[in-house]
């Protein structure tokens, strides 16, 4: 009887991981940075600092990180799953965490990618993401690396 | 007071629902976020948490509202108001949460001052936070409820920062120093009045110091920390209600000063698609002694859990966790207090429970959970004067409000 907790623990862990993950999209992303920007690739893993926060400033340290997303849709999904290893919902509360905790203040946000291009142009030290077919006037297309 | 205030923020909250996300207060740039919950608690023995559960209570909500501004490229000052109440405790009296300033200098390297939430395990800054974990209840073994007043917040400064390790992932660290305030009709309180022996009149805490270290290591989605607590120049007044001798009165007031008082918490967390598992062990020592009197007291207590949930679709989730606390690591059956009397079961508690969450949109969530309770530590004596019993069954249910 009294490993009856540890019996049904296993058993609720076991359906919890029998469950389907909805599979990512295939579809890539393109990042995009403010034009003067001196990076032109950033690695997998800056790229995810940035985008939890934990990477605030360019490499000279005197240019803020100012990274913006997309609302929600396909590309904001596999962005986040491949380049932060979270799911939206995890992403989403990861930055509410954050923001409850004073750490943090959301990230700005758009419903197109046309808008994240135009402020990314428009606004020093900006990073964001699109898809790749996406117009990317204004902008700076950065390469990515694997480390 | 506590009413009008609670009343106020209500009206705020209320008043700003059609927001669907942050609120801003242009052109002041300061943003706004709010949550409100409502929970249900009811056992079929022990009462528990300071409230009457075995009558079933709806004592057990929280509101909170913050506000936020970047005031430079560096420095960003934030405050947030909360309110809760859990049976005797907390009373929606409103109360300052957070308000500090944060200077970010480099990414390695930050400043914050004022008013903290401190980090004690995974998830003790976010403790008051429902909407963002699966359980209503954390694992009582490591965040034990009577406690909070001790480990919810600090008042004094911080240096925090994040440090790339290449190929070896990422650390965060934190360290802190200052002070907690310890309330009289708190939890804490509660705890010391729970043995029969003493009143508690007011708490002095002497510095405190925190320090986290988080490793998001190159394993995507494990990350592990460990955290530390220690304060030692506390001094609580407390008034004895039995004889300290014999042929000595009661009531006699009295010193109680801690001589040391450590914890620390080794944790672990993996995330998978929409898989988390997460483990956490917690030991802590208090060793005290009264003022003028040959007593001297040590508690060691010792908790762990193991838990995970899985999110099946964008509105549900199911999570369950294991939870072991015991109130004192060399008496973990029981014998010392069976001894004294005392029923040998309330040495430890283990708690197996089965949350589900539902969120009806990006605002809203309720969840409902059962918890199968094997024991009786962490259970006071003050809800449950007709005694213990040793298995026992909670319900609890909440639904939140946010934004």
């Amino acid at each position: 009887m009294k490993r009856f907790p540890f019996a049904a623990l296993s058993i609720c862990l076991a359906l919890l991981t029998a469950g389907i993950a909805p599979q990512a999209s295939a579809q890539e992303v393109k990042i995009v940075a403010h034009p003067d920007i001196s990076r032109s690739t950033l690695s997998r893993d800056e790229i995810r600092q940035i985008f939890l926060g934990r990477k605030t400033q360019w490499d000279d340290g005197n240019q803020r990180v100012h990274f913006v997303v997309l609302k929600e849709g396909d590309t904001h999904e596999t962005f986040v799953r491949q380049f932060v290893g979270k799911t939206p919902s995890q992403f989403s509360n990861y930055w509410k965490k954050m923001i409850f905790t004073g750490k943090g203040r959301a990230p700005q946000s758009f419903a197109t990618p046309e808008d994240v291009v135009a402020l990314v142009a428009e606004t020093a030290g900006a990073v964001g993401y699109v898809p790749p077919e996406t117009d990317t006037p204004g902008v700076k297309i950065i390469s990515i690396t694997a480390q | 007071m506590a009413q009008r205030g609670i009343i106020i923020c209500f009206f705020i909250i209320t008043a700003l629902t059609n927001a669907a996300h942050a609120f801003e207060l242009s052109p002041l740039g300061i943003d706004i976020h709010a949550f409100v919950s409502q929970g249900f608690l009811v056992s079929d023995d022990n009462s528990f948490l300071s409230a009457d559960t075995e009558d079933g209570t709806f004592q057990f909500n929280e509101i909170g509202i913050n506000f936020n501004k970047q005031l430079t490229e560096n420095l960003h000052v934030g405050l947030q108001f909360l309110a809760r109440d859990q049976g005797m405790i907390g009373n929606n009296d409103v109360e300052i949460d957070w308000a500090y300033g944060d200077y970010r200098w480099r990414d390695w390297l930050g400043l914050r001052a004022g008013i903290m939430r401190l980090p004690l395990g995974l998830y003790n800054e976010t403790r008051d936070l429902d909407f963002l974990r699966s359980s209503i209840l954390l694992p009582q073994s490591v965040y034990n409820e009577n406690l909070r007043d001790f480990f919810s917040r600090l008042r004094g400064v911080g240096l925090y920062g994040d440090i790339p390790l290449k190929a070896a992932g990422a650390l965060g660290y934190q360290a802190m120093v200052g002070t907690v305030d310890i309330d009289s009709d708190g939890g804490v309180a509660r705890s010391s009045e729970s043995s029969g022996m003493v009143e508690f009149i007011e708490a002095d805490v002497g510095t405190v110091y925190n320090g986290s270290l988080q490793w998001y290591t190159p394993i995507e989605g494990l990350r592990a920390g460990v955290t530390y607590f220690y304060n030692s120049d506390t001094e609580t007044e407390i008034q004895m209600t039995i004889p300290m001798g014999p042929g000595m009165p009661t009531e006699i007031t009295a010193i109680d000063e801690q001589d040391e008082f450590q914890v620390y918490v080794l944790s672990a967390e993996y995330t998978w698609e929409h898989l988390v598992v997460a483990a956490e062990y917690m030991e802590m020592n208090r060793e005290s002694h009264v003022q003028g009197f040959p007593m001297a007291f040590e508690l060691d207590p010792v908790g762990y859990y193991l838990g995970g949930s899985y999110r099946f679709t964008d509105w549900f989730e199911l999570g369950s966790y294991y939870s072991i606390y015991y109130a004192d690591e060399d008496d973990k059956d029981g014998d010392d207090l069976e001894a004294m009397g005392r029923p040998d079961f309330r040495a430890w508690l283990k708690d197996f429970a089965v949350t589900t969450r539902f969120d009806f949109n990006d605002n809203w969530i309720l969840k409902l959970e059962g918890h199968m309770m094997d024991g009786a530590a962490l259970v006071m004596a003050q809800e449950n004067l007709d005694g213990f019993e040793e298995n026992w069954f909670l319900l609890a249910a909440k639904a939140t409000f946010y934004f």
